[in-house]
């Protein structure tokens, strides 16, 4: 009987510190769609923020980023994931434009 | 010692080179010349009513319009008023008026920005009233509305002359050529390339002329805007966040916009669709 709760206090116990230490994407505890969440937020707020700082953001790219958050808390981590990554496709692509503005010129 | 040299030197000539590539005439020559190009039949000095130039049906309409009592004329006159009442006669770069809109907007070398007539505008107020001013409609509009029908008739004559000016008329230019947003276009892609073209039911208004009636009064918005309001509501057509009126992005492409149309007269016709 000893040895069974001795065991079962060991596991409890690295349990719960690995939740502590691990970082997200290994972290079996919050699952893999809230791990892909967090990953597509996180680039899409990142990118998001350099191509405002480029004056060249998208116009509905911050509000598909609140509206993400807002479905993920909702617990709709699947349409929040989409959103995310769609968000952060347009910023990838605002700062693609960006890079390219600065030399901009006529066609004619 | 030697590499710093040779850095050195490599930088100054960096300088040198943006700066001695900018040609403002030359520039005005191209843009000026698509257009006649394009609209053979439009004479240069009709280019101050924009897109009515192009469309005669659209024409009709405006010379109607402009035929009764004009939708602005009382916030224009309003503008007038305000003019006196907050003193803005008393700061030295608005005590004449007309001149004010001819000589905006210019490159200021100490301050290292380019200074556009809504700039001085809320600049003076504050200094009169101690208060802040906005940057899109309301006073400030019905100001510069006042101050720009004082130099009706004068043309548009921007100069671009110092190293610094040329480097923010090229930020400005890049500004309005540059591709952005979700549609991935450019100021240039409708108002240059397609200016005349139909966007859905709207005829797309020549940037040449542009600024020679700003601040406009825009049926859309049932008031006069800035030009900043305006160029706002551009970047939000083309699905591009709008940046902030009179912000140093705005203020260099407005530079390089206003240049454009040197030789354009300034018109109190400020009326558009």
């Amino acid at each position: 009987m000893k040895k069974i709760l001795l065991t079962t206090l060991t596991v409890f116990a690295l349990s719960t510190q690995a939740a502590d230490f691990l970082p997200s994407a290994h972290n079996w505890n919050t699952g893999s769609s809230g791990d892909a969440f967090s990953a597509a937020i996180g680039a899409a707020e990142a990118d998001y923020a350099s191509a405002l700082s480029a004056s060249m953001a998208w116009r509905d790219t911050g509000a598909m980023i609140k509206e993400a958050k807002k479905l993920h808390k909702a617990g709709k981590v699947n349409a929040a994931t989409a959103l995310a990554k769609k968000a952060h496709t347009q910023a990838i692509n605002a700062l693609a434009q960006a890079s390219v503005a600065g030399s901009a010129g006529p066609s004619f | 010692m030697k590499k710093l040299i040779t850095a050195v030197v490599s930088l100054g000539l960096m300088i040198g080179t943006a700066s001695a590539g900018t040609d403002v005439g030359a520039d005005i020559k191209a843009f000026q010349g698509y257009f006649k190009k394009q609209n053979p039949s439009v004479e240069f000095a009709d280019y101050t009513i924009g897109v009515y130039a192009l469309d005669a049906g659209s024409r009709d309409q405006f010379e109607e319009i402009l035929d009764g009592i004009p939708p602005y004329e009382e916030a224009v006159e309003k503008g007038g008023e305000e003019f006196e009442k907050f003193g803005l006669g008393k700061c030295s770069a608005l005590k004449d008026p007309a001149a004010a809109r001819l000589a905006h907007p210019y490159y200021d070398d100490a301050a290292g920005t380019v200074v556009t007539l809504e700039g001085t505008i809320r600049r003076c107020y504050t200094e009169q009233t101690g208060k802040k001013m906005g940057t899109m409609k309301g006073k400030i509009a019905r100001i510069s509305s006042w101050i720009s029908d004082q130099a009706a008739g004068e043309k548009i004559n921007v100069k671009v002359e110092s190293d610094g000016a040329k480097a923010a008329y090229e930020r400005g230019k890049a500004t309005f050529y540059a591709k952005r947003g979700q549609f991935n276009m450019s100021c240039a892609d409708c108002h240059v390339y397609n200016a005349g073209k139909k966007a859905r039911a709207d005829i797309l208004s020549p940037a040449l002329g542009h600024t020679s009636h700003v601040p406009m009064y825009r049926a859309k918005w049932g008031g006069i805007g800035t030009l900043h309001r305006r160029y706002g509501g551009c970047y939000k057509n083309m699905r591009a966040k709008p940046l902030m009126a009179q912000s140093s992005e705005y203020r260099d492409m407005e530079f390089f916009h206003q240049a454009m149309s040197n030789g354009i007269e300034i018109s109190a016709d400020r009326y558009r669709k």
